[in-house]
């Protein structure tokens, strides 16, 4: 077969961008091969995600819907998965680079003796096969790594390699009803799941994260920046200035004696821009600076910035939120 | 809580992260050997975590395992260094390239073995999912923590967004350690000359039942070669764009997303607009449940926003006769 599929990551009734990001280097794929994009969707009542998958690429829809798909079971999902990629055989089946779609992956590859590849960040259809390109880890190398056999090819592919493509909202997908495997015997009990709180989570792990400089003027401004972090359900991080001046602790900084983050968000609240600080957060998936000093070089960087006087700023962007969650 | 004997430690085997080590394409054989490191942290790390249970008095021994030329001291003398008891080594060729599966599958012979029922896998690779499936034991991965109870074994995994979940398994039992699980202690200096006098195991792949021509091999490496940066695509060709209109996309940067850069300035309540603009955009907006929040009509009058004239970009765009916010041209990183 030369379909490529997606095993769909979701989240509060919507995919996850990873997934998006996979469909559509998926489609990309399926257009080398010839073949049709499938996506992998399971959940307890997962029919709202479907929609989105159509407009980003998917042309059939595998669902299966039940109460014990609520959360990722390492079993279940590899029960009700497995055999229907052994039958339909696709060509390729990718999965994200997440702990659960790493786990899938690897559970589906070992049980079933199939070619799994880890860490893709492209692939390339040659003479009806695929080669998957992935990086090596503790190194700045690519292996281009291929199937030694006609199975299905399992590829995980990390978050913010490819990039999400624009959504064509006029597509539609087919949906096939996939019944959830739930074997009898099961060996791995998953228990209890614990939510991470953005004020206390390290920084290294949120995903949105509001810093502040010393352009904020004072130690009774981190309430702003605190409440801005409240707002959008962000983490609080700070340069080594404020660290210094004892505004914020220590465990907060980020940059080149601090931490190094990599969030979805990074909102920069009277900071200059200094190498030493950027450099911890640079790599940083959307940026928006907020300062007063039109030459900072902060905005060099930043995808949004604002020019103006923390002091308004902050509350009129934490208000503006706040407003939008009340109304919602 | 009574004591079980052993548990191991799977080291880490990562020869291609070594510049020098590049491997002959449909081989075994690395085209260069890679110079020896260490143990990794990740190794370290496993080993703390298997020591940690040990002073708990859940084991009795911890035993360290590795894929390791014959005769090397390395990784194994820096697992004993960080605390472990035994160190095992699967002797193999220098400049020998194995995938996750042959690892895997050579590790499951030879902790078969040894009656391996409790397996810590140092590294982030797939390889602890194969040594599970070669020993018919339960696969616990992304483990920051472990704990081991009357009959089980359970593992606080790490999920994205610092989430944490649990999983418990009755051994046999494979934990696969998640990067940032427990550091190190900085080893005394006993226990650096204790590891230096210490003898290591040796098995060969064919005295545990495992010669390496009969691996499974389900992936061939073709080529190994220096890292690109793939530029990220943010917009395909719509169906039914003319050419024109595809190249204009192409020259202006529609379809990649290297980004369009905006620095405004203007009345808060129009700059809050435009934030919350971007953060819909970038499906930011979490709500209280962490729900993406609808996005809201924008508010911002025409004319109340203008760019910046001044900053650190390389010209301003004069704002157009429309009176709509100007973007800035793209800037490079």
């Amino acid at each position: 077969m030369k379909d490529v599929w997606v095993f769909v990551e979701h989240e509060n009734g919507a995919p996850a961008r990873v997934t998006l990001e996979l469909l559509g280097e998926a489609r990309r794929i399926a257009r080398g091969s010839g073949g049709e994009v499938g996506a992998l969707l399971l959940g307890e009542r997962p029919d709202a995600v479907a929609a989105p998958l159509a407009h980003h690429g998917a042309d059939v829809v595998y669902l299966a819907s039940h109460a014990r798909l609520r959360r990722y079971d390492p079993e279940i999902f590899a029960a009700t998965i497995g055999p229907l990629c052994a039958a339909a055989a696709p060509l390729l089946v990718l999965f994200p680079a997440t702990a659960n779609g790493s786990d899938l992956a690897a559970r589906l590859a070992a049980e079933r003796g199939w070619p799994l590849a880890c860490g893709c960040v492209s692939f390339r259809v040659r003479d009806g096969d695929v080669e998957m390109v992935r990086s090596i880890p503790g190194a700045k190398l690519h292996a281009t790594v291929a199937a030694a056999g006609a199975a299905p090819r399992l590829a995980t592919v990390p978050a913010e390699v490819i990039g999400v493509d624009r959504p064509d909202r006029g597509r539609a997908a087919r949906s096939v009803a996939l019944e959830a495997a739930l074997p009898e015997r099961r060996r791995i009990e998953v228990g209890a799941f614990f939510a991470a709180d953005p004020r206390t989570v390290g920084l290294e792990e949120a995903e949105i994260v509001v810093a502040a400089g010393r352009g904020m003027g004072s130690k009774q401004a981190m309430s702003l920046v605190e409440n801005l972090a409240d707002a959008l359900g962000g983490s609080v991080g700070a340069t080594r200035a404020v660290v210094d001046l004892g505004w914020l602790p220590a465990e907060r900084q980020i940059g080149q004696t601090g931490k190094t983050v990599r969030p979805r968000l990074y909102v920069a609240c009277g900071i200059s821009g200094a190498t030493q600080h950027t450099v911890g957060m640079k790599e940083a998936a959307t940026i928006v600076a907020i300062n007063k000093d039109p030459g900072a070089p902060i905005f060099a960087i930043a995808d949004l910035g604002l020019r103006g006087d923390v002091a308004e700023l902050l509350p009129a962007l934490t208000e503006r939120l706040r407003a939008m969650r009340s109304a919602t | 809580m009574t004591a079980r004997r052993e548990i191991f430690v799977c080291l880490e085997r990562a020869p291609l992260a070594a510049a020098s080590a590049r491997p002959a394409p449909g081989e075994r054989a690395l085209a260069r050997p890679p110079r020896r490191p260490g143990a990794s942290e990740a190794d370290l790390a496993a080993v703390e975590q298997a020591v940690r249970l040990r002073e708990a008095g859940a084991v009795e021994r911890v035993t360290c395992v590795a894929i390791a030329p014959a005769g090397a001291r390395e990784p194994l003398e820096g697992a004993l260094v960080a605390g472990a008891d035994r160190a095992v080594r699967i002797a193999v060729a220098a400049d020998l390239w194995l995938d996750a599966a042959e690892g895997g599958a050579l590790l499951a012979a030879a902790l078969r073995r040894l009656g391996a029922e409790i397996v810590l896998a140092a590294g982030a690779g797939p390889m602890a999912a194969f040594l599970a499936a070669g020993l018919g034991a339960a696969h616990l991965s992304s483990a920051l923590h472990v704990r081991l109870g009357a009959g089980r074994v359970e593992v606080e995994r790490r999920l994205e967004r610092g989430n944490r979940e649990v999983w418990t398994a009755p051994p046999p039992a494979v934990v696969a350690l998640a990067a940032g699980a427990e550091a190190a202690r900085y080893p005394s200096v006993a226990a650096r000359l204790r590891a230096r006098r210490q003898v290591f195991d040796e098995l060969s792949p064919d005295e545990i039942g495992a010669p390496l021509e009969r691996l499974p091999r389900p992936v061939e490496l073709r080529r190994v070669a220096a890292a690109r940066i793939r530029a990220k695509t943010v917009g395909s060709f719509l169906p039914g764009q003319s050419v024109a209109e595809r190249l204009g996309a192409l020259l202006t940067g529609g379809v990649t997303e290297k980004k369009e850069r905006q620095i405004l300035s203007g009345r808060p309540d129009t700059l809050a607009a435009e934030f919350v603009k971007l953060l819909e955009t970038r499906q930011l907006l979490r709500g209280e449940r962490g729900e993406t929040a609808p996005p809201t009509p924008p508010v911002a009058a025409p004319g109340a926003l203008h760019p910046s004239e001044t900053g650190p970009t390389p010209k301003a765009a004069s704002a157009p006769a429309d009176g709509a916010a100007a973007k800035q041209p793209p800037v490079a990183r």
